[in-house]
This record gives structure tokens, sequence and C-alpha cells, in this order.
């Protein structure tokens, strides 16, 4: 019920002060120019640039507009209307950046193509946030806020981890930017509990801690074609459920959900139940991103992200698109239907992530009736189990209390940019990395669990091959048709896709 | 939902309130040059403009040496190793663009700099000769005189 008064102030604010307020980006026809209004500079292989102070329109082969281009010495200067694409190497555009109280320039990079020394940045499609391993980069432990595409998302996430304090009570993560995007590191901390030897420790689905024990199997589970798919649930083995391709092939507009149903015995006097998950999103999101958000858009999606998603009313009208359609849906049947208790928010494509949710019993209930519902092959569900013994946990604070680069020398400015949620972020680009390192007490015997607390965003490059095969009528609106659309490529591409996403990660080391 | 509260709160506060630097007024933007920088070393100051940051120092295009008060007109490409510069004063750019005490810049430091110098792609051996040409150099100067 909190939900209702926070939804109408959306839809209050969405109505009455942005609804006439568009993406400041103009209709284009397919394959024709595109303009780009942010001043750019276009590097190319002579070393000569062109500088655009007006911005510049980028077709499928060259770049136009007045722009004047200068040697490699400087010296000597020519106006110039058309340079052919293959012949740029980079090009810059420039944004202000509003960040709270500072105000601050950031360049967005348009990798054309050809350029020296990025043979492994040309060939990645991996992309999705800050990834975080442990015991010297080999555990991969968490990807962080994985949402976050835009300022504007600059979201939270609590990951669990399986790494411990070494006896001096140090733990250390290394951080890494792995994909074609811009990081933007707010806050890093650790959350400790300590707790009983038999409860385990994951987070909730809010951000908070929730400790559990008596987990079981949630003994009937079946999917939407009416299969039963609970043995394939009961253990954290990596054998995961996923819809199947017949019914990923028949999503339509209509009707682009899938879903799961459990039968859980209530033992009685339970008023609640904890839901516990161990699972990751599919490529579906990345899809979307890559192929419908961005690729089709080329070069006006440097617009998009740089401008358009730093509008409140853009913002406001993806976010809450992504928070209907994204997300998994757990609803408890009661009088009747299926009410809607809880959203899990995505948690990224990479990392196994175990969440854990707590619902409402209904009153008199013997046999608990729950619906997990999803857009069409959004899960990898490896584990759900069930806990009738979940409390919240007392956690302390950890502060990040130091911050390697990547030559192992301490960086101050990164731990200071990093210490707080303010207005300081740690910006990384592809093939960064870091190690973070928190002081916790040594250990003293007692069972103890660390979560990791994170706050950011990313920031997505625009890919060379996008800029060149842009066929976007006009800028990304979040719609159904566009997950259709996503859906259909994820389902011609799904079983090749996941294999080269995990192979063409941007090397660290 | 607290979040998008949150969000929506801080995303009003960010429209409402615009100050300090923006693209309109970074002279950079519209230059086809590197930014101008002043980089301090212990036994001079250079003046002049920054043209690629290299792994381990700037390549300047200098305009001149020596303090304030007296300075010599030059123009050198000078290769200024980090573990000589004191300080370092960018144009229109703060703290964040900011070398000193002989520390090689951090990972973000040097991302900056690199976006807000004459050739953030690199340069290649033969424009390099080009540009040493042109200042009628064989070779790469130090911080020597």
């Amino acid at each position: 019920m909190k939900k209702i008064p926070v939804l109408a102030l959306c839809v209050s604010l969405v109505s009455c002060v942005f609804v006439s307020r568009r993406v400041d980006i103009e209709p284009v026809s397919a394959r024709s120019p595109v303009a780009v209004s942010s001043p750019v500079k276009a590097h190319l292989k002579d070393g000569s640039v062109i500088v655009y102070p007006d911005g510049v329109t980028v077709t499928a082969d060259s770049l136009s507009g007045p722009g004047t281009r200068h040697d490699v010495t400087r010296v000597h200067s020519t106006a110039v209307d058309t340079i052919a694409l293959s012949e740029v190497i980079g090009m810059e555009s420039y944004r202000t950046k509003v960040n709270r109280g500072e105000t601050f320039l950031v360049s967005t990079l348009a990798t054309v193509g050809g350029l020296v020394g990025s043979a492994a940045l040309a060939v990645a499609v991996f992309g999705s946030c800050p990834t975080v391993y442990s015991e010297d980069g080999i555990v991969e432990e968490a990807e962080l806020f994985s949402s976050s595409v835009a300022p504007l998302f600059e979201g939270r996430d609590t990951d669990r981890l399986q790494t411990r304090a070494d006896a001096s009570g140090l733990v250390s993560l290394e951080v890494r930017n792995e994909a074609m995007e811009t990081h933007y590191l707010n806050h890093l901390q650790l959350l400790e509990v300590t707790h009983a030897e038999d409860e385990r420790v994951i987070p909730d689905a809010r951000g908070g801690a929730m400790a559990v024990s008596g987990l079981h199997p949630a003994l009937v589970a079946t999917n939407r074609q009416g299969a039963d798919i609970g043995p394939l649930l009961q253990a954290a083995d990596g054998r995961y459920y996923l819809t199947n391709r017949e019914a990923l092939e028949a999503a339509s507009t209509a009707d682009m959900e899938d879903w799961i149903d459990l039968s859980i015995p209530v033992q009685k006097p339970a008023t609640s139940v904890a839901l516990v998950f161990r699972m990751r999103n599919s490529l579906l999101n990345t899809i979307l991103l890559y192929d419908v958000m961005l690729g089709p858009s080329g070069a006006a999606a440097l617009d998009w992200l740089g401008t358009g998603l730093g509008k409140i009313s853009t913002a406001v009208e993806l976010g809450r698109w992504h928070q209907r359609r994204a997300g998994l849906h757990i609803s408890v049947w009661q009088d009747g239907a299926y009410h809607e208790v809880e959203r899990i928010p995505d948690s990224g494509p990479i990392s196994w992530h175990e969440v854990a949710s707590k619902i409402p019993v209904p009153p008199g209930e013997t046999n608990l009736r729950v619906r997990l519902s999803y857009l069409t092959d959004h899960w990898r569900i490896d584990r759900l189990a069930v806990s009738f013994a979940a409390r919240t946990p007392v956690t302390q604070t950890i502060p990040l209390t130091g911050v390697e680069g990547r030559d192992g020398a301490a960086d101050e400015k990164a731990l200071e940019n990093m210490r707080a949620a303010d207005e300081k972020y740690l910006q990384t680009n592809p093939g960064d990395r870091f190690v973070a390192r928190f002081r916790a007490a040594p250990p003293r015997g007692a069972t103890r669990t660390f979560l990791l607390s994170s706050q950011g965003y990313y920031t997505e490059w625009i890919r060379g091959s996008w800029l060149q095969k842009a066929i976007a009528t006009e800028p990304f609106v979040p719609s159904d048709d566009a997950v259709l659309t996503a859906m259909r490529k994820w389902g011609e591409t799904r079983d090749s896709f996941e294999q080269r996403f995990l192979q063409a990660r941007v090397p660290v080391r | 939902m607290k979040r998008v509260l949150i969000v929506l709160l801080v995303a009003t506060c960010a429209a409402a309130c615009s100050y300090g630097l923006t693209t309109e007024k970074l002279r950079h933007t519209s230059s086809p040059r590197g930014v101008t920088a002043r980089i301090t070393t212990s036994s001079t100051e250079f003046r002049g403009e920054l043209v690629q940051v290299q792994d381990a120092g700037l390549l300047i295009l200098t305009s001149s040496r020596g303090s304030d008060r007296a300075p010599e007109h030059e123009r050198l490409l000078r290769v200024v190793p980090f573990g000589a510069i004191r300080s370092t004063a960018f144009e229109q750019l703060g703290y964040a663009y900011h070398i000193s005490d002989g520390r090689p810049p951090n990972a973000q430091t040097r991302e900056r700099l690199r976006l807000v110098s004459r050739f953030p792609y690199g340069l290649a051996p033969e424009l390099l000769k080009q540009l040493l040409d042109s200042c009628g150099q064989a070779a790469v100067a130090g911080v020597q005189p």
C-alpha cells in the first residue's frame, strides 16, 4: 500500500508538468542523417581534427555539417562540409553534467573504428555494470547496479559475498570495468551480519538484509505450461530453469509474460513466508539496451543518453515502463485472484544473485498459492527455497578504508570519491580495475556474512557499428513493441549470444 | 519506491541548480588544440599546450619557460616525466585534473587529461615527426633547458 502515494506522485509529476516534453532529438527517416546537437570533435587518421562547435550530422558513411579542419600542426585550417566516416578514428562530444552542487564536464566517446590499440574493445559485446571479484580475482562475487543506465537512474545494490575476512579482519574485493561502458561509482561499503550457524544471510528485495533458517524446497512448482519444475529448483547447482523456446516464440504484445506457480503448505501459526532465490537475468535486457534502445539510433543515441535521459520526463517515462515490465513480480492468491505483493528488481546477467522476499500469508490460509511472473525468458532461476523462520538481523556498516589502483599503489582520491554517497564519483573506463579494502574486526569465532552495498550508475559507449548501421526513424520510446522486438532478436540468438557475451569481456590484466 | 522519490527529488534539484563550468564556457570544446597547461618542476615552469598523455609523462608544446616575472619564449615539444612534476594547472579545469608531488596521475585523472589533450587517440610516429619538423626539432626535448 505504501506504493500507492508514490505512484500517484509519479503520475502527478508526469501528467501535470512533463507530459508535453519529449526527447529532444529530431525525428529521422531510415538511414537518413542523424543530427548530434552537442559540440563534437572528429579526430582523423592523418592527425588532423575537425571541430564542429554546433554539432554534426552523421550518415551511414560520412559526417556532414559546417566544421573547421585543422592539420596535425594546428597551424593551417580549412572549412569542411563532408568527410568520409572511414577517415575518422574517433569522435568526442561534450555535454555539461549537472551533479547536485557541482557542475563539471564529461566527454562521451564515439569510437568509429580502426582505433589503434583498441582491438579488444572493438570486439566487445559485453555490457553490464561493474563486476566484483574476490580471492585475487578468481571468485566472481557480484555485478553492481545493472539497471542504472544514466545519472537519473543511479541506484543502490546489495549483494551477498562469499569471501571472508583475513586473519587481521581485512576484506578485499577487486572491482572491474569489463564492458564498453563508463562506470560512475559513488559509494562502496560492507554490511556485516553476525548470525547463528544454521542461518543464511541474504539481501532482501529492498536492499536490506534477511537471516533465514530451516530452508526447504518449494514442493510444488509448475511452469506456465503445467510442467513440474520443482526438482530443477531444489539445489544451487547451476542447473537452472529457463523459459522454453516455444513459449519465447509465442510471446506477443498482448501476452509476453511467463510465470511459475508455487503451492506452499503453511506452517502454522506463520503470518509470512520468505522465498529465497538464486538467480540471474538472461541477456534479454542486454539485447533490449543494445539492439533496440541504443543501436538503431546510432549517433542519436549520444543525444538520448547525454540529454534525453537527463530530463526528468524521459527518465520517469523509462523508469515507470521498466518498473512495470522488468524484475520478477511476486503475487499471492487471495479472494479469488492474484495480488502483487513484491517486485524483485533485475540483478544483471553475469553473476548468480541471492535475494530473499518475505511475503504475507493471508489469514486462515493453509496452502499458500504464489505466482512468480516476469517477461518471457527474462530470468534464469537456479534455486528457489522457502523459510518460515526469517528475521531482520542487526547489520554493522563497515566503510571503505582503502583503494589500490592497478599498479598496487594506494589511491587516496578514489577512496575519497567512494567513501560516502555524495557528489563525488570514481569514474572508470573499459579495462580499468581497482582493489577495494574494508577493515572489519578480526574473526572471533562467531559466524558472520558480509554484504556489499554499492551505489552508482553507468553509461554505455556508442559502438562504431551502431553509428554506421543506424536505422531508427525516431528516438527510442519505451513500449511493449520494443520489448517484443528485443524478444524476437533474443530468440534468434540466445543459444550463441550468451557464450559470445561472456567471452568478450574487456581484459583488465 | 523510496528510491524513486529520492531520484525525483535529486533530479529536480539538479535541473534547478546549474552553475560552474559548462560546455559553452569551456574553450577546449571549440579549439583544435589541447588544453593550455602550466607545469611546475623543481627547477622551472613550463607553459604550453597539452599534446598527449603518455605512459611516463606529459607531452607538451611549450610557449614559454621560466617564472611569471621573467618568462622565456620557446616553442618546443617536451616530455615532462610525472616524477619531475611538482604541480600543474590546466586552463579552466579544476582539481580533478591536477598532478602534483612527482606522483603519476591515477587512472581517472589520466583519462580526463587524455580527453582534453590534442591527440586523445594517440600520436603515430610519422605524425610526431611532422610535429617535430614544424618545431625545428630532431627529437622531443626533456625538462632540461
